[in-house]
């Protein structure tokens, strides 16, 4: 049985009613909801059905359901339920929840899903439709907007955010449109003026003791007079007035100081703001009107496509369930419990839909207000503020789980002493719980690098990081589970605040040999292997992208000499050209180099296949048979291997009928968004370093946190289009004839920057807490700087540590603060050199032998085939193992061979045939005259009077028998039995002579002692109707042994797939003759040519 | 009736073939019956194997059982059309209960999948409608009603009445009993038993049933000694590691003498596995068949034929001509078609077919023209109509007319013979799918056009899926577990064994939640309930673990293709069994060694060389300066790049060359003319000549460079006594090599002296950094050539950075503030020193990709090529397969 501490067991037991639980860092929250979940079913008897439990990532939802099974495994009862259950993140359920109520949703219910890339792809193709069509449709008024916004080139992009924004608020483009100025209401020019006037005028002599003084408060009154005039004067005139404005502080009465400041800071820009808002309001007018286009577009692109995205799986839950109060009951009403994970991530649309699911006092919330990281996804930790407010004003359960379970206390109490200040964070004391060995060393330590140049600062404490990765692997003592071990390279992590600070960090472990995984390291795209396989598609794409060609030529898949690249080009004149040349005509390639020769001819052997496969065969499969054929070998577990497994995971991707131009169009975007952070998948990623954002890092721990660039600055200011749900959007403007540079901003620009910038701030220490809070037993505090003073969070860490001024020392120093100590090394000159081994460790992987391939004949053969395999096996190749006709297409019977039809000249003669066969079978109809004209010649002929009379006969008696190991079908016309013995007759309705026809059976030959090895002992015939010829085929051993020799050529030439030519007469009624079949020479080369080289 | 009733592997199917061949021998005609048409073929090979001589159609699959007894007056429609005509009627009907989903294709697909739950259970729209029923089933039973009509008005029938057709006729079949064996089956509908029943009544017909206690309806008879195949359980870190490892163990049971065919591999998610092992076996070198079905959509059938089609309806836009004519069989992958594409591209966007004949009578199309023509030969049709059964068959016509190749040699391995029976199996499938729908409209409905037809042709084709034939002898049998459940080998993977797919869950339906289900079966309509579907689930695993005579395998990745963590299912014993799946790779195919870079040697191509640069222009030179590999590709082997996307054409190469025409035409007029004037005129030709698309993108640029250019013209410093633009000169820069340039604008201060000025309309900052970049050597090289070919000294060159209006360079201007670097001074001799060099190590073959300036790499368009980037720094292996330690 588990131990649970108090605050756990209150959690995990309490049930009456709603509550909001805050769980710290470490304190074993996962836990406490499985337990809870677990005594919820065991004890409640609730079925997982009726249990809805929403995680925050994809990750945390299979830990959660991963580690419910195994508290419920041996229980095929439970676990069959829990299959069924509702663990997952929030758009897990919305998904879920949509799909089972996709009718009243409104929505397709097979609709799909839009990854993030490919949403964003048909957003920006939709943002661009909506401003194009803004140009096209209102080009004045745009080219207005254009002169007028600031930086219009990034307009799209910050509408998009902007938009995303906005819907995550759970607002309405409409609704924002009309979300009034933060400062309507406010004084005009001359109502400012008068303000002044009257703040002047209040000025005794006392005020005025200087004539500085007294000619600062005359310009004041003048200008202010100036301002009363230009009331409703143009906005440049205006503009210019308040630049004019002539308050300089240092001239006026301290005591009064205050009340001009005041005036200058808030009311004379809050009277610009309203300008601009004045000036601007007809483009801010046209940007909303593109905001709507765009909205409509979007949302109509994906009806066409019967996709979601992301934000769609909550908005259409909510409306949903607001609309079809049915739905929400039964929703309500089958939820008992609503257990919600990292509460304090969630947006405000986010909170709208929990209210929509959760009955009264069924709400079980979970987070901590100093973990929420997410506000550029638009998590408000003020939503779960206010409900633990709600939950303790309402007297409901609200409790605090503190104990650390993760952490040192000497990591703990660095992580309260550098934060518990800070601004977005709620003081409170981390409780240490876990036991470790005793440690002499301090756990926390700060490496503070100095540098002269800006460039090399942050190199220079990348070096200093593998530097200290390598000092501790096999040497810093950590405690395991039996008792201490020494630190691997899988213990430790870099954590870094900006995604764009990790390449010299890379590049340092890159350097030193270090193992390391990183989710946002260099696009495999962009790597060798990535850049090869791009180049050889663009050149199956098309060989005309000469530098994909010479990509690829040089590269690994082919091999060429630079030599060899200038002859090729030498052959003709360009690179392409001389590839065509040399592909017609190979004799060209005796003037290569031997070993450029046999790589050329296979490269063009190649190429002309792959192209002819890439129309037909998945992306993946052809990427995987070019790099193979081209004798590419890739290793699991590999840098080279996981680059290709990569490529191949993308072009397998769920979209696998897309074509290769689609492929290549998408791998550019794709490559776009590998700039961004991918989650780490939490497969074992082996004895590596990891290397990720802090956000990435959330929720998860490591023994050695490393937080690396320190004095790298978050977000600074707002964007241009800027959003915030309490005063809606703001924009900023700039106007070429007032040289303003830095933008004039509208009242809503002027309030979302002020509330941008705090909340950053709250924001980037909370990041600063989850980053520390990783730690288990060691954490690097890391930070390079050229000045005197530093940045960001380690500003934090230079001023609690007072390392300011500290001279750099090759020995770090301990220091000594409060009650704990750190280490410190403040180092200006780059680390000792270390470098690891190179460790390729392949002796795990097995290398297997490609297998001797044999038996790759068909296993069935038909009759016909045969006969047409006798006659020429490359008709027989191009009609009956190829499948192409010039007939009418015969619908592919799986039950039945899978062959293509009869090859004839003429589709009429075909159905007259199947007609005669059919009145010979007995089959009634009502039959053209033609047809029963020739049946009658056989039912008058004397076979046909004889099978009348006989005492068994059978009809279109179809069948299948092993010859020499392959199964042949046919169908037999005719056989019968009568006293003379068994008859096997076959009627032909060719139309030829008599004499041809005498010809023609010799032909015919092989499928009647085909019939005869079915039937046993028989006389055969063939009557050929139309010259009513009938003429016996030897069937006996002979011809018998001549069929099997037949089927067993068959086999082989299917087997090697070599179909021999046999020119003759037969070819001039043979349909391919000048087609397909290289028998008649001359064809123009080119077209018969499904190649380009 | 006879039910054989045993667990799987107790040999059922061992009896049933044991009794048809008693039965065969005893002159009788009998047949086994089996759900799926791999199973037909599956049964009839094992039979004729065994010697037994029959006729094939003695085992056949239900559909066409039923087919058979229901007789020719009893066609079923095809499933495109039944699909269109629920289409049409959910249009036509308007049914306010289905609201916006009424529109979605997937509605469709869930009204089909209800009409078939509804039939499976013997109900008939007619009596469906006769209860009371909520708003979404009474709508349901309206599109069901409408569409069964149609279908009947077309000349088909629907299942259900087929059924009942073949039941009614059960008796009547030559008046003779039959004798049937049903094998296969999980489970009968109450359609399939009404059958059942009505066929015991008429004949000798015996069932195999697994041990359901549910199906009470037959008597009990015996059971085998049930099989006890080896299980393995073999845990992976991911479906590649999985499929590696299945393809490890199948090449060890092939070398311990296990023939392929004796191999089958179980798939639940085909989307995940079927390409990932086709792909893996192709790379060990294992042959194997994939019994799955392959979409229609992406065919160059589809694409080439589907897309002429729509070109014709929507105009001919050329991007879209360009996808469907690349999919043409015969020409599509010709080299003319390749320089055809390019041609078209740069024009783009455009759209007629007059614009794409012109391209293809240029010069280099070869017989293109003649062929295009063919292909163009459609864009009458638009204008006629025609009788749904004519457009069907003038699409077939247009398919046998163009979808042919030309010359065809014998494929070089069974990897390409797959890819060439594509071609010819999806043209079927086109055919098949184009004239399927044309029974959509009623007879009385008279002429089409081509755009009503297409409209509802195309979503067949898109709907449409075909089959690649393969009936290899020795090959390993991929195929799906449903399909796999009968199959009887000697060794059986079953991957993918997760808790995601074994039991695969069921949804309820959409239409009718199994509350409403009950309500109905309590009215005699027994449709199934979701967790009826779910115990068929068991069954199937209860099949699939018993089909290995002597080895299953089942398989299971810890994480999914995304990446992200799964369970294995609940039908395995435990992870404490587990084998751990081994990493592997195959052998051979050794790598390509690396050509011989950097260095040409031959003399024969050191003399091409020189005689192709005898002349170079300045840029050339700086190239050869930056990178001697740039160079060589860029100017040796003049590599051409692709031609630009029309939204990507807008690029600092075209706004550069705007600015410099308009600054060309500034100082030819002395820079009295309206600069911005000039700017607009150039910048609207730029808009013509580079065919740049209108849009928002095209103004902000032209907003952005016009407020760059009324700067530029009111920014001047120094007043010089003569200003000349474009000024060409010749330098000889060595013996036998001649530079060749154009200086943008030169200023004559005096007799002596001049001010050299380029200008830059690329980022400031870059421009800023060509001070210091030593492959720059324009500056330089312009003041060699103004003193060796003007005369004139050079007192200061400036690069403009016209963006920002920004100077950046050397020396200094009389009456101008500027802050240039002083004049280096051996600034001159330098440049023309390191030119000389890097021409010479030319000439001498030296071509090795190494960067002055690595900086400068991005901007290179041979950086891929190069490899200056070798491969993979590092190759550290991530511990994989049993190392987890």
């Amino acid at each position: 049985m588990r131990e649970f501490t108090g605050e756990q067991l209150s959690a995990i037991e309490y049930r009456r009613l709603d509550a909001c639980v805050v769980a710290g860092p470490g304190s074993g929250k996962t836990t406490v909801l499985v337990e809870r979940y677990k005594r919820l079913v065991e004890r409640e008897g609730l079925n997982p059905n009726q249990i809805l439990a929403i995680t925050f990532t994809e990750k945390a939802a299979a830990n959660m359901k991963s580690r419910l099974a195994a508290e419920f495994r041996g229980d095929s009862t439970r676990l069959r339920e829990l299959e069924r259950g509702w663990v997952s993140t929030i758009h897990g359920f919305c998904n879920r929840l949509l799909r089972e109520n996709a009718i009243a949703a409104g929505l397709d219910p097979r609709f799909t899903m839009l990854d993030e890339r490919q949403a964003e792809d048909l957003r920006s193709g939709c943002m661009n439709s909506a401003l194009d069509t803004m140009v096209a449709e209102r080009r004045e008024e745009a080219l207005g907007l254009i002169d007028m916004i600031q930086a219009p080139m990034f307009l799209a992009g910050q509408l998009k955010s902007v938009y995303d924004a906005i819907l995550a608020a759970g607002r309405t483009i409409q609704e924002v449109r009309t979300v009034p100025s933060p400062q309507a209401g406010g004084p005009d020019a001359a109502g400012l003026a008068d303000i002044l006037l009257a703040i002047v005028s209040q000025w005794g002599d006392a005020m005025l003791g200087t004539p500085v003084r007294r000619d600062q408060k005359r310009d004041l009154q003048e200008w202010a007079l100036r301002l009363r005039e230009a009331n409703g004067a143009p906005f440049l005139v205006l503009k210019q007035v308040l630049a004019d404005c002539p308050i300089n502080l240092t001239r006026i009465h301290p005591d009064v100081r205050p009340v001009v400041k005041a005036f200058r800071d808030d009311a004379l820009e809050a009277l610009e703001s309203s300008l601009v808002d004045a000036e601007t309001s007809r483009h801010r007018t046209l940007v909303f009107d593109v905001l709507e286009l765009f909205d409509e577009l979007y949302r109509r692109r994906k009806t066409e496509i019967g996709a979601l995205d992301f934000n769609d799986l909550e908005r259409r839950a909510i409306q949903m369930l607001r609309e079809h109060p049915d739905v929400r009951k039964r929703v309500r009403e089958q939820f008992r419990q609503v257990m919600l994970d990292e509460y304090q991530d969630i947006n405000e649309q986010q909170a709208d839909l929990v209210a929509l699911i959760r009955g009264a006092d069924q709400f079980f919330a979970v987070g901590d207000p100093n973990q929420s990281i997410y506000g550029f996804r638009h998590a408000r930790p003020e939503i779960f503020r206010k409900y633990r407010d709600e939950v303790v004003g309402e007297g409901k359960h609200s409790a605090e789980i503190l104990h650390n379970f993760r952490s040192r206390a000497a990591i703990l109490a660095t992580v309260e002493a550098l934060l518990n200040s800070a601004t977005g964070i709620d003081a409170r004391q981390l409780l240490p719980k876990r036991l470790f060995h005793d440690k002499v060393e301090p756990p926390v330590e700060i490496l503070r690098v100095l540098a002269t140049d800006k460039d090399e600062a942050p190199e220079r404490e990348a070096r200093w990081l593998a530097y200290r990765i390598l000092a501790m692997r096999g040497s810093l003592v950590l405690s395991g589970k039996d008792g201490t071990r020494l630190a691997e390279f899988r213990d430790m992590a870099i954590l870094c605040r900006v995604g764009d600070a990790m390449q010299p960090i890379l590049d340092a472990l890159d350097d030193a040999g270090i193992p390391y995984v990183c989710g946002r390291r260099q696009s495999f795209l962009t790597q060798r292997e990535g850049l090869d396989i791009r180049a050889a598609l663009h050149t199956l794409a098309n060989p005309r992208d000469e530098v994909a060609l010479a990509t690829v030529l040089r590269s690994q898949l082919v091999g060429l000499s630079d030599e060899a690249l200038l002859r090729l080009k030498m052959q003709g004149h360009s690179l392409i050209s001389g590839l065509n040349v040399v592909g017609f005509d190979r004799s060209r390639l005796s003037g290569f180099a031997p070993e450029d020769a046999e790589k050329l001819g296979s490269f063009l052997r190649n190429l002309k296949r792959w192209r002819v496969a890439q129309a037909v065969v998945s992306l993946d499969v052809l990427i995987s048979r070019v790099l193979t054929e081209s004798g590419f070998r890739w290793q699991p577990g590999t840098v080279k291997g996981d680059n290709v497994e990569e490529f191949l995971r993308l072009a397998r991707g769920r979209n696998a009928g897309r074509s290769l131009s689609d492929f290549l169009v998408e791998l550019e975007s794709v490559e776009d968004a590998a700039s961004k952070e991918a989650e780490l998948s939490d497969e074992d990623q082996g004895n590596r370093v990891q290397v990720m954002t802090t956000h990435a890092a959330k929720g998860l721990e490591f023994p050695v946190t490393m937080i690396a660039a320190m004095e790298r600055e978050g977000r600074k200011g707002a964007p241009s289009v800027s959003y915030t749900p309490e005063f809606g959007m703001g924009l900023r403007w700039t106007d070429a004839r007032a040289k303003e540079k830095d933008g004039l901003k509208d009242t809503w620009a002027k309030a979302n920057g002020d509330r941008l910038k705090d909340r950053e701030e709250e924001e980037g220490n909370r990041l600063l807490y989850v980053a520390m809070t990783r730690a288990e037993e060691h954490l690097i505090l890391s930070y390079s700087m050229t000045g005197k003073s530093v940045g960001g969070w380690a500003k934090k860490v230079d001023e609690y540590f007072q390392l300011k001024g500290q001279p750099p020392a090759l020995e770090p120093v301990i220091a000594r603060t409060g009650e704990f100590a750190v280490t410190a090394r403040i180092v200006d000159t780059d680390p000792p050199l270390l470098k690891l081994e190179r460790s390729v460790s392949a002796a795990s992987v097995v290398v297997m032998e490609r297998p001797e391939v044999s038996g790759q004949h068909d296993s069935t053969v038909n009759v016909t085939s045969l006969v047409a395999f006798g006659l020429c096996p490359r008709r027989y190749y191009l009609q009956r193992y190829l499948g192409w006709t010039s007939g009418r297409a015969r619908r592919f019977d799986p039950e039945e061979l899978p062959e293509a039809e009869d090859e004839v000249a003429d589709t009429s003669a075909a159905e007259l045939g199947t007609m005669v066969h059919s009145i010979l079978a007995g089959e009634p109809g009502a039959w053209p005259p033609r047809a029963v004209e020739l049946a009658s010649v056989f039912q008058a002929s004397e076979l046909g009077l004889r099978a009348s009379r006989a005492a068994k006969a059978e009809r279109e008696w179809d069948f299948i028998i092993d010859v020499a190991g392959t199964l042949v079908r046919g169908t037999v016309d005719l056989w019968f039995q009568d006293d003379a013995g068994q008859v096997i007759v076959d009627y032909k309705t060719d139309d030829i002579s008599a004499d041809g026809a005498r010809t023609k059976a010799a032909e015919y030959a092989p499928q009647l002692a085909l019939y005869a090895i079915a039937l046993g002992q028989s006389r055969a015939y063939l009557h050929f109707l139309r010259p009513n010829v009938v003429v016996e085929v030897a069937v006996g051993e002979g011809a018998q042994a001549a069929v099997r020799r037949l089927v067993r050529d068959l086999g082989t030439a299917q087997n090697s797939l070599q179909f021999d030519l046999n020119v003759g007469d037969h070819c001039r009624a043979c349909s391919f003759y000048k087609g397909m079949c290289p028998a008649e020479s001359g064809g123009d080369q080119e077209e018969s040519s499904v190649a380009a080289v | 009736m006879r039910i054989v009733r045993g667990a799987p592997g107790t040999g059922k199917t061992a009896l049933v073939f044991r009794e048809f061949k008693q039965a065969l021998a005893g002159g009788r005609e009998p047949r086994i019956v089996v759900p799926t048409a791999t199973l037909v073929r599956h049964f009839q090979h094992e039979l004729a194997r065994d010697g037994v001589i029959c006729r094939p159609r003695s085992v056949i699959s239900l559909a066409r059982f039923v087919a058979e007894l229901a007789g020719e007056a009893c066609p079923l429609a095809p499933p495109a059309l039944t699909r269109s005509l629920i289409r049409a009627s959910l249009k036509l009907l308007e049914l306010p209960a289905f609201a916006e989903a009424a529109k979605t294709d997937g509605m469709a697909s869930v009204l089909e999948e209800t009409i078939t739950l509804f039939e499976n259970a013997g109900c008939s729209p007619e009596k469906l409608a006769s209860r009371a029923l909520a708003p979404r089933a009474k709508a349901f039973a309206r599109v069901w009603g409408a569409v069964d009509k149609d279908l009947q008005a077309a000349g088909y029938r629907s299942r259900l009445a087929q059924f009942r057709a073949a039941i009614s006729n059960t008796l009547a079949v030559n008046g003779i009993p039959m004798d049937l064996w049903f094998d296969g089956f999980i489970h009968f509908s109450q359609l399939e038993v009404e059958l059942l029943e009505a066929l015991g009544d008429a004949g000798r017909v015996v069932i195999t049933a697994g041990e359901d206690p549910d199906q009470t309806l037959f008597d009990e008879v015996t059971s085998g000694v049930a099989r006890r195949p080896q299980m393995t359980e073999v845990a992976a870190d991911s479906v590649e590691r999985e499929a590696d490892d299945i393809a490890r163990r199948i090449l060890e049971l092939n070398a311990a003498g296990t023939p392929f065919r004796e191999i089958g591999v179980a798939v639940r998610d085909t989307a995940v596995y079927e390409h990932l092992l086709r792909g893996v076996f192709e790379r060990f070198g294992i042959p194997a068949r994939f019994y799955f079905s392959r979409a229609l959509a992406g065919h160059p059938a589809a694409t080439f034929l589907g897309g002429l089609i729509d070109c014709a309806l929507k105009g001919w836009d050329h991007r879209d001509a360009l996808g469907a004519l690349r999919a043409d069989p015969r020409m599509g992958l010709s080299a003319a078609f390749d320089r055809f594409e390019f041609e078209v591209r740069e024009r783009l966007p455009d759209r007629g077919v007059n614009e794409l004949l012109k391209v293809a009578s240029l010069e280099g199309m070869g017989d293109y023209k003649r062929r295009l023509a063919d292909c163009l030969a459609i864009r009458q049709w638009p204008e006629e109509s025609l009788r749904p059964a004519d457009w069907a068959r003038r699409m077939e016509q247009l398919a046998a007319k163009l979808f042919l190749p030309g010359r065809l040699e014998p494929v070089a391995s069974f990897a390409d013979l797959d890819s060439a029976r594509s071609l010819t199996a999806g043209l079927r499938a086109f055919t098949e799918a184009v004239s399927d729908v044309a029974g959509l409209w009623p007879a009385e409905r008279g002429l089409v056009t081509l755009a009503e037809y297409w409209a509802v042709a195309v979503q067949a084709v898109r709907e449409a899926a075909y089959r690649v034939p393969d009936d290899r002898r020795d090959v390993v049998h991929v195929l799906s577990s449903y399909e796999a459940r009968q199959w009887d080998v000697s060794a059986l993977f079953v991957c993918g064994m997760t808790n995601r797919d074994y039991p695969k869950r069921s949804s309820q339906n959409l239409l009718f939640p199994d509350t409403e289900i009950d309500a109905l079966r309590r009215v005699g309509i027994p449709l199934r309930r979701t967790s009826e579907l779910e115990e068929d689930e068991d069954k199937l695993w209860g099949e699939l673990r018993y089909r290995a005579r002597r080895e299953l395998i089942v398989t299971w990745p810890r994480h999914d293709a995304g990446g992200r963590s799964v369970e294995a299912s609940r039908y395995l014993a435990g992870r404490d069994a587990v084998e751990v799946a081994q990493a592997c790779v195959p052998a051979g195919g050794e790598p390509n060694r690396r050509g011989a870079r950097g260095r040409l040697v031959s003399e024969e191509l050191l003399a091409a060389v020189a005689g192709a640069h005898q002349q170079m222009s300045v840029t050339a030179v700086e190239d050869l300066a930056q990178c001697r590999f740039k160079f060589f590709a860029g100017r040796t082997l003049a590599l051409r790049t692709p031609p630009d996307r029309p939204e990507e054409r807008l690029q600092p190469k075209v706004t550069g060359l705007i600015m410099h025409e308009a600054l060309e035409e500034w100082l030819k007029s002395n820079r009295r003319a309206d600069f911005v004037a000039l700017f607009e005129e150039a910048f609207a030709k730029a808009c013509r000549e580079k065919h740049l698309p209108p849009g928002f993108r095209l103004e902000v640029e032209r907003t952005f460079l016009r407020g760059i250019a009324a700067k530029v013209s009111t920014t001047e410093q120094w007043q010089p006594e003569e200003t000349r633009a474009e000024v060409p000169f010749e330098l000889p820069l060595m013996p036998g090599i001649l530079i060749k340039g154009r200086m943008d604008r030169i200023d004559r201060m005096n007799d002596t002296d001049c001010v050299i000025v380029d200008y830059k309309s690329g980022r400031t900052k870059r421009v800023e950094s060509f001070t210091q970049n030593k492959a720059k050597l324009q500056g330089p090289l312009y003041a060699l050539a103004a003193r060796e070919t003007l005369g004139l000294r050079t007192i200061a060159m400036m690069y403009v950075a016209v963006r920002e209006d920004k100077r950046f360079g050397w020396g200094a201007v009389p009456g101008a503030e500027l802050e240039l670097l002083p004049m280096p001074e051996d600034w001159i001799e330098a440049a023309q020193a390191l030119a000389v060099s890097r021409v010479e190590d030319l000439l001498a073959g030296l071509i090795e990709a190494r960067p002055t300036e690595e900086a400068d790499c991005r901007f290179c368009d041979f950086r891929d090529a190069c490899h200056v980037k070798q491969d993979t720094v590092q190759e550290l292996v991530q511990v994989v397969g049993g190392a987890h330690a």
